[in-house]
């Protein structure tokens, strides 16, 4: 008996390592709506759908049925999620509001990324090795982006955004939070016209920064703002955090 | 790109007034950097000064039809900026900004690798900043425009005798300030 | 000779509007009297200071905000133009029958390659101009549009096209970035047509970053305008938290 549950435990173990869908994808524009999610830069060319999670056992009963919920999606991906493709647009869903799969996608470098999600209930977003472009915007999730090139553009309204770029950044970078820090790691080299602003929280820089301020702005009645030029200009780079704090590191 | 022509600036405004509007290029071209050096030296702000400028010319378009015929050019649109200038001066100091913040003078600033060399200049600025507006508008005409007195004088609408006794005055007056800073150094 | 007359003796002499008995009262003045030897040692080395400032560069974005405007000043009088461009084909094909001469022809030459200067350039400020309208609307991708943005807020101080673009970014963009480069670029037009076409913005403008972006900027010059607006934002049903605060910390300033 004891042998036979511990055989059941490694096939559902198996199955779990297993669920994993795959679209074969290597341009156009992937559309996450979806509450937390880990995504991956590779060298392939599908976009590769794990979940960890998933159904954690198989219900007998459900033999020969297909689960229904709320939102009308069905499960057409075995791994929790519902994908739909229209052209070049792939859209992920989530199939019902409070649970998240813990999905992690490893997607090509032709591809955008975009990750939406408003609703209070959901984890982290976790962008990883990407140098692909990536839109974001959520309200409640905390953003963490490492080693990633942009184009970016990040907003959460409570949620914070930390984001280590890797030594190839291309612009334009735009991050807004309302609530929550933002701590961005550049490149010392970079070259981009900066402009930093906050209404009750702080601005915070690394020493050694070659940079030159072009507009401290006078008008500003309360709060900070500082528009400056890093090695002489380039793209833009904006961050903003209305009560948070902003902390511009260098590599 | 500069856009060129053998007419006169008097000729090519008189054109613009009678609706030939694109050889408005023309007098843009001719003018605008002196018209941009003029304002930033007056605001004390090159991102100012771009800005003015910008408006100047486009004051020109739109009054094109107040140009008279026989009036110098360079009078005209001098005069013009000057209005633009004040208009500036005055929306400033109704925001209480009259104060430039000594970060943008730092722009103002020519480019070079010798330290003392920008420190000289610097201090050069700080005087200017001294003088009032219009004993530095002098010497910015006169000076770094090199422009004749009957020139400056037709722009200021005034007689030759008067410019010579104000730019007197404003030379004298950026002589002590100049040399009373560097006493205290 | 008191030391303010010296003064101008010399500075009439550096700035050459001296006449020759003058200048020779000069020349003696600086051989005998100390204090006017200094007067003019300090005077010439200012006067070199100022000559030799550098002149100012404008950015290049300057020219081509006017050239543009200019562009624009020109599109509604295309239709008499080329009428007007007509006229003067025929006029000067009649002046090169008329004129033999080789001056005559070269100044209409020169004429027409002026024309067709203008053509060209007119033209391609149409391009740039499309060029940037259709990147703010390129719905593949935020950052095109961004850079759209920002490059049209370099570009044009009166563009009506743009500003529309600008004013539909904000109000309907899905990205909030997008939304909030816009009014960036909105708000430095500062006119009153365009802070009246902000505060409409506010009151249907369904984005929580935006609003709270909005809130900040349009209390900025202590606008009592907008107060209604921030009432009714406190009050509705819905209205984000974060949104609510930044109304109710406004209301406490302006009051």
């Amino acid at each position: 008996m004891k042998k036979l549950m511990m055989i059941a435990l490694v096939l559902v173990a198996a199955t779990l390592q297993a669920q994993e869908y795959k679209v074969a994808k290597s341009s156009g524009r992937l559309e996450l709506y979806v509450g937390r999610v880990t995504v991956e830069g590779y060298a392939g060319n599908e976009i590769v759908f794990t979940s960890k999670s998933g159904k954690s056992e198989t219900d007998s009963r459900a033999a020969g049925l297909r689960s229904v919920n709320g939102s009308g999606l069905e499960d057409n991906t075995g791994v929790g999620i519902h994908v739909a493709v229209k052209d070049n647009i792939i859209e992920v869903y989530q199939l019902k509001k409070l649970n998240h799969p813990d999905l992690k996608i490893l997607v090509p470098k032709g591809i955008v990324v975009s990750f939406k999600h408003d609703s209070k209930y959901g984890g982290d977003a976790i962008f990883r090795n990407m140098e692909n472009e990536i839109e974001i915007s959520c309200q409640y999730n905390n953003i963490v982006l490492e080693n990633i090139t942009g184009p970016l553009t990040a907003k959460t309204l409570y949620g914070s955004i930390d984001a280590v770029f890797g030594n190839n950044v291309k612009g334009p970078i735009s991050m807004v939070s309302v609530y929550s820090h933002i701590d961005i790691t550049l490149p010392q080299t970079v070259k981009a016209n900066l402009k930093m602003l906050t209404s009750y929280g702080e601005l915070f820089m690394a020493s050694g920064f070659p940079w030159e301020i072009v507009i401290k702005d006078g008008m500003q009645q309360w709060g900070d703002k500082v528009e400056g030029k890093l090695n002489g200009g380039g793209f833009a780079l904006d961050l903003r955090s209305d009560y948070g704090k902003v902390y511009l590191r260098k590599k | 790109m500069q856009l060129l022509s053998k007419h006169t600036d008097e000729e090519l405004m008189v054109a613009v007034k009678n609706g030939a509007i694109e050889k408005a290029a023309i007098l843009f071209d001719r003018y605008h950097v002196r018209i941009f050096n003029y304002l930033s030296r007056l605001a004390l702000n090159k991102e100012v000064g771009e800005d003015l400028t910008q408006n100047v010319f486009l004051r020109m378009l739109k009054y094109k039809h107040t140009y008279k015929e026989q009036a110098r050019f360079q009078s005209w649109i001098y005069q013009m900026a000057r209005n633009v200038f004040a208009d500036h001066y005055q929306s400033m100091k109704k925001n209480m900004r009259s104060q430039t913040p000594i970060e943008s003078l730092a722009e103002l600033l020519p480019e070079h690798d010798n330290a003392r060399q920008v420190e000289m200049e610097n201090r050069l600025h700080l005087c200017l900043q001294k003088l009032n507006e219009e004993q530095r508008e002098l010497l910015v005409l006169t000076r770094f425009q090199q422009m004749k007195y009957e020139e400056v004088a037709d722009i200021m609408e005034t007689t030759v005798a008067n410019i010579k006794t104000k730019v007197h005055r404003a030379i004298h007056k950026l002589r002590e300030i100049y040399f009373e800073t560097e006493a205290y150094e | 000779m008191n030391k303010e007359e010296k003064e101008i003796l010399i500075n009439n002499y550096l700035l050459q509007a001296c006449d020759g008995s003058e200048m020779q009262m000069v020349e003696k003045l600086l051989q005998e009297d100390e204090e006017a030897r200094m007067i003019f040692k300090q005077t010439e080395l200012l006067l070199k200071k100022l000559e030799n400032e550098a002149t100012l560069q404008p950015s290049e974005s300057l020219r081509q905000t006017f050239l543009l405007s200019l562009a624009n000043e020109l599109k509604p009088t295309q239709a008499t133009q080329s009428f007007n461009l007509n006229v003067f084909y025929k006029v000067a094909a009649a002046l090169l029958v008329i004129a033999t001469s080789v001056a005559a022809g070269f100044w209409v030459n020169t004429l027409v390659q002026e024309r067709k200067e203008y053509a060209a350039l007119q033209k391609e400020m149409q391009e740039t101009k499309s060029l940037l309208l259709s990147m703010m609307k390129n719905p593949l991708s935020a950052s095109q549009r961004m850079v759209g943005v920002s490059q049209a807020a370099d570009y044009s101080s009166i563009d009506q096209d743009i500003i529309k673009s600008m004013f539909r970014l904000l109000n309907e963009d899905p990205n909030s970035n997008v939304r909030l480069a816009a009014l960036e670029a909105l708000a430095k037009y500062n006119t009153k047509e365009i802070k009246e076409q902000l505060l409409i913005s506010l009151a249907k403008q369904q984005d929580p970053v935006v609003q709270v972006a909005l809130i900040k900027l349009l209390t900025q010059d202590n606008n009592q305008a907008i107060k209604p607006t921030l009432e009714e934002l406190i009050q509705k049903e819905g209205t984000e938290k974060a949104v609510r605060d930044a109304a109710h910390s406004a209301l406490l300033r302006l009051s």
